[in-house]
């Protein structure tokens, strides 16, 4: 059932009425990451009605999280985001459906999981995801709305919308590709915690535009947006896609251990630890070990003991992630990677 | 000609600043541009793509690059 009274500010929009709500009391809709993106763009699906939202996330609340993940609260923190966000979001709108998936979006769950929905917003924070997310969508001819941030800059996109008798570009038809080991993400780079909000809503605001039929979706091109100077650029791509994608591609794991495991580990000497770090990074705080920073990984600039266990750490997780799967099978010792970076060790 | 570039996302950091300049002969096209690009600035090649939009839209290896253009690297962004 809809409730007239608290839709009724966007039903009496012009070219919205009962039928774009209807819709949206209909429409499924997964949200990928529950951080800087997916809150606010999962707040604002949750308060404008999305019949049933997906939210889909495995990682747990830290204290750095909350300048920008604005559905959470220091007391949270350790908890599951996807728990804490479902929780709040349905007392937001007890008259909708929240889907919590606790899952690590692999090669082998993306099609599932994709597949339970009519359209995806990409709130994730790796490139991995969102190729695998992208390519899923492509294969089961969904849309995407793309959103991701880096610092002050913003990027907004709708991917996969049909156009004639084909599709419009997806994320591959910009980037075909990309080297997780030299871009940084928000926990290395920094980010303005009201740019994820910007952004966010941003994407909320196309998903609503996509599932109601309104207005004229950021497809076919890639909204780039500027906080520091509030400069919005729209680079148009083209009309169509020119990507054949086929299959999805196999993900590769990283070995993890938990800074518990790590702890008790490093006591009994067991494992020999390495700093994926820069140097500037490491001057700050470090918990030992060698230092060779990712850069010099993905070269081959090094030289392991092999003696031990190697146990890679960085800020977050994710450039250990990417040394210790860059290095797999290349190194006569077994690997890991620590989860949760050194944001977990401290807490 | 000279042509002024614009840099966003890492590639600021990478050519220092929001904009850079190249001097290129005319009828340069686009893959020419990259290739002179990632000689001046090597970690550019190493992002394994980025997008080169002239006059706001994305364009193809063999587009070519007049004076009066405006280009713009366009990096791919991870976080969220």
């Amino acid at each position: 059932m809809v409730n007239d009274i608290r839709y009724s500010c966007q039903v009496a929009l012009p070219g919205f009425g009962t039928e774009a709500q209807a819709r949206l009391n209909a429409a499924r809709v997964l949200v990928v990451g529950a951080g800087g993106l997916g809150c606010p763009a999962a707040q604002y699906l949750t308060a404008v009605g999305v019949g049933t939202i997906g939210i889909a996330d495995y990682d747990v609340i830290s204290i750095s999280n909350l300048h920008r993940q604005i559905l959470y609260t220091p007391a949270e923190a350790g908890q599951k985001k996807v728990t804490v966000a479902c929780k709040k979001l349905q007392q937001q709108n007890p008259q909708i459906q929240l889907v919590a998936h606790d899952v690590k979006i692999t090669s082998a769950n993306v099609m599932e999981l994709v597949g339970q929905y009519d359209i995806v917003l990409d709130a994730t924070d790796n490139f991995e995801t969102r190729y695998l997310l992208n390519d899923a969508c492509v294969l089961q001819h969904k849309p995407v709305v793309y959103g991701a941030i880096y610092q002050y800059e913003g990027q907004v996109a709708v991917w996969n919308v049909p156009y004639k008798d084909t599709y419009s570009p997806n994320y591959r038809d910009v980037f075909p590709d990309a080297n997780a080991a030299q871009i940084p993400n928000c926990a290395e780079g920094g980010v303005l915690p009201t740019l994820a909000g910007i952004i966010g809503c941003m994407q909320a605001n196309e998903v609503v535009k996509y599932i109601t039929g309104t207005g004229e979706l950021v497809s076919g091109k890639m909204l780039l947006f500027d906080a520091l100077t509030m400069q919005i650029r729209v680079v148009k791509i083209g009309d169509v896609t020119r990507t054949n994608i086929t299959e999805i591609a196999a993900t590769v794991d990283a070995c993890t251990i938990s800074a518990q495991e790590l702890k008790a580990g490093l006591d009994d000497n067991k494992y020999t630890l390495v700093d994926v770090r820069e140097i500037s990074e490491r001057e700050a705080y470090h918990i030992g070990g060698l230092h060779i920073p990712l850069s010099k990984i993905e070269h081959e600039e090094f030289q392991l003991p092999v003696d031990k266990d190697i146990v890679f750490y960085c800020a977050s997780g994710r450039r250990s992630a990417v040394a210790a799967t860059l290095l797999s099978g290349k190194v006569d010792a077994k690997l890991f990677s620590l989860s949760g970076g050194l944001k977990g060790w401290r807490q | 000609m000279t042509i002024n570039i614009l840099a966003f996302g890492i590639a600021k950091e990478i050519v220092g600043g929001t904009s850079t300049s190249a001097d290129l002969p005319s009828h340069t096209t686009v893959a020419q541009l990259r290739r002179r690009l990632e000689e001046q600035y090597p970690r550019l090649g190493k992002l394994a793509s980025y997008m080169i939009a002239v006059n706001n839209e994305y364009a193809a290896t063999d587009s070519l690059i007049n004076e009066q253009d405006e280009v713009a690297i366009i990096p791919p962004v991870s976080g969220g």
